[in-house]
């Protein structure tokens, strides 16, 4: 059987950890069939976690190998999405290689910690950068995508990864509830605007997720899971697979929406 | 290739239409291996729409007929799901055909008409109906599926189907909207209820839908003047909203509880 992304080219970004949603989606979409560019930042190989280090792991590129592992073409690039440089050479190099864009999943976000203190605390430029990576990257990567997409004609999928956070604002998540809150205004602007183009436009707003990027809040971790109405934390190929289904053909009218996925944590908007 | 719903069984109420997302949902769960439950109200054929006279529709019979030809097992029961004997009933024969429970997609609801029309106007008894089918036999069914899901011990789906008319009031449309609203509520109740048993509850909140339930719109300029206005600048169709309620029903998401989805083209996107 023909797979259901045969053809397509998707563009992860932020897909360079071992686990993360970026990796899991980059991987469901290429079990779809869709051939996939990777970003990362250029982690620092010393600064990995402990079971990225104890398997080797080589940041996107490891994640290129898995994409080929199930039979689609990947191509990882190192980019700094709020640099309109990096991003333009991005778009470039997917087209070079791949030919065309269908798939835009723009998952890069700054790292969590330093920025959840209080207000009175929180430094200016790591509001900015949280603010940043989240909004001027999502828009500029959906710039660039979006003007092939509109070219070729085919219609396409832009998934934004937004949070919980984007629904519910919490103390000391200042910068982060603004970039959320951001996504997911942003994705309804968007929808209004490509809808006519068959640009379906949509983000997940995942619940507390087994990752990586979670690693500084473990003391916390069993806390979040039993305040969960399923009383446990969500995995990143459970949001992976999500994105993956959005961009399937048979979803092509769910345009516009920012769907909560939290184990029943979140359900406002 | 093992399919995804292999060994559960479903139930989808109202699934007697050829052009309707109960039937469609039917089918997009018995392509994924699903044993599928199929109830109707036992419509009078002579009211029929043209479409479904003309190829010899037999209302549930025939949505069975769709679900063998995926290679599942298909079981119609006609009832009314605001009777509580009627809901006991299909419970009992789902268990005693099928052995078990699984899925569940409330997808009955009384025909669009006559509830939409001024509210100084609404019939009284109308109003209590459109609650009366949508609320109380949804919450009916759920009770008495989530009793045999909990029991099974291993989890289940509730998929209830909402509106966008459950996210935001328009004139004309108190019963419908008052409905759909609480629909939604007793969806978040019953997710936060059911979480630790590994059951999640959702609705489904689709837009304007090409089914024969909104035959009375009719198919010219109003239609389309409502079309237009959708930011995808179609009407959905009812596969697209099956395939939602497939993808809700899979094991793949496990960890969405408690949501109300809009899938709608784009034509709400707030809530």
């Amino acid at each position: 059987m023909e797979k259901e992304l045969k053809g397509k080219v998707a563009i992860v970004t932020g897909a360079g950890r071992l686990r993360g949603i970026g990796r899991a989606a980059a991987v469901a979409l290429a079990k779809l069939g869709a051939d996939v560019v990777v970003t990362g930042t250029g982690r620092k190989p010393e600064n990995y976690p402990d079971d990225e280090k104890a398997v080797g792991w080589k940041d996107i590129e490891s994640v290129a190998e898995l994409i080929r592992a199930e039979g689609s073409r990947a191509l990882p690039l190192v980019a700094d999405v709020t640099n309109e440089e990096h991003v333009k050479n991005m778009i470039d190099q997917t087209i070079k290689e791949f030919g065309r864009i269908d798939i835009l999943i723009n998952n890069a976000a700054y790292a969590r910690a330093e920025d959840r203190v209080p207000i009175l605390d929180l430094d200016e430029n790591v509001f900015q950068k949280v603010v940043d990576i989240k909004l001027t990257g999502t828009f500029l990567c959906t710039k660039g995508a979006v003007e092939h997409m509109i070219k070729q004609g085919d219609g396409g999928k832009i998934v934004n990864i937004s949070s919980t956070a984007g629904k519910k604002g919490s103390a000391n998540f200042l910068a982060y509830n603004a970039g959320n809150f951001g996504v997911v205004g942003m994705t309804q602007s968007l929808a209004r605007e490509l809808g006519p183009h068959n640009i379906n436009v949509n983000a997940v707003c995942p619940g507390a997720v087994d990752t990586s990027r979670m690693d500084v809040v473990r003391d916390d971790w069993d806390k979040m899971a039993a305040a969960t109405p399923i009383g446990r934390n969500g995995t990143d190929e459970e949001v992976g697979d999500f994105c993956a289904y959005l961009c399937t053909e048979a979803a092509s009218w769910i345009h516009g929406q920012s769907i909560n996925q939290n184990g029943g944590s979140v359900m406002e908007h | 290739m093992e399919k995804e719903l292999n060994g559960k069984v479903a139930i989808v109420t109202g699934a007697g239409r050829l052009r309707g997302i109960g039937r469609a949902s039917a089918v997009a769960l018995a392509e994924m291996g699903a044993d599928v439950v199929i109830t109707g109200t036992g419509r009078d054929p002579d009211n029929y729409p043209e479409d479904e006279k003309s190829i010899g529709w037999k209302d549930i019979e025939s949505t069975a007929e769709q679900i063998r030809n995926k290679g599942s097992k298909a079981k119609t029961i006609v009832m009314d799901i605001s009777k509580e004997e009627d809901v006991d009933r299909m419970i009992q024969e789902t268990i005693d055909e099928f052995g078990r429970i699984d899925i569940l997609v409330n997808n009955a609801a009384p025909p669009y008409g006559e509830d939409r029309v001024p509210v100084i106007e609404v019939d009284n008894e109308l109003f209590k109906k459109v609650l009366f089918v949508k609320v109380y036999g949804s919450y009916l069914c759920s009770k008495a599926a989530a009793k045999i899901m909990i029991d099974q011990g291993e989890g289940g789906r509730i998929i209830n189907l909402s509106s966008s008319a459950g996210k935001e009031g328009s004139p004309r449309m108190a019963a419908y909207n008052a409905a759909n609203f609480g629909l939604e509520g007793f969806s978040q109740s019953l997710a936060k209820e059911l979480a630790l048993d590994k059951i999640t509850v959702n609705c489904v909140c689709p837009g304007q839908t090409e089914t024969s339930r909104l035959d009375p719109l009719g198919r010219g300029a109003l239609w389309d003047s409502k079309a237009e206005i959708i930011p995808m600048g179609r009407v959905g169709t009812d596969e697209e909203v099956a395939d939602l309620i497939a993808f809700l029903a899979s094991d793949r998401a496990r960890f969405i509880t408690g949501q109300a989805i809009n899938i709608n083209g784009g034509s709400i996107t707030s809530r």
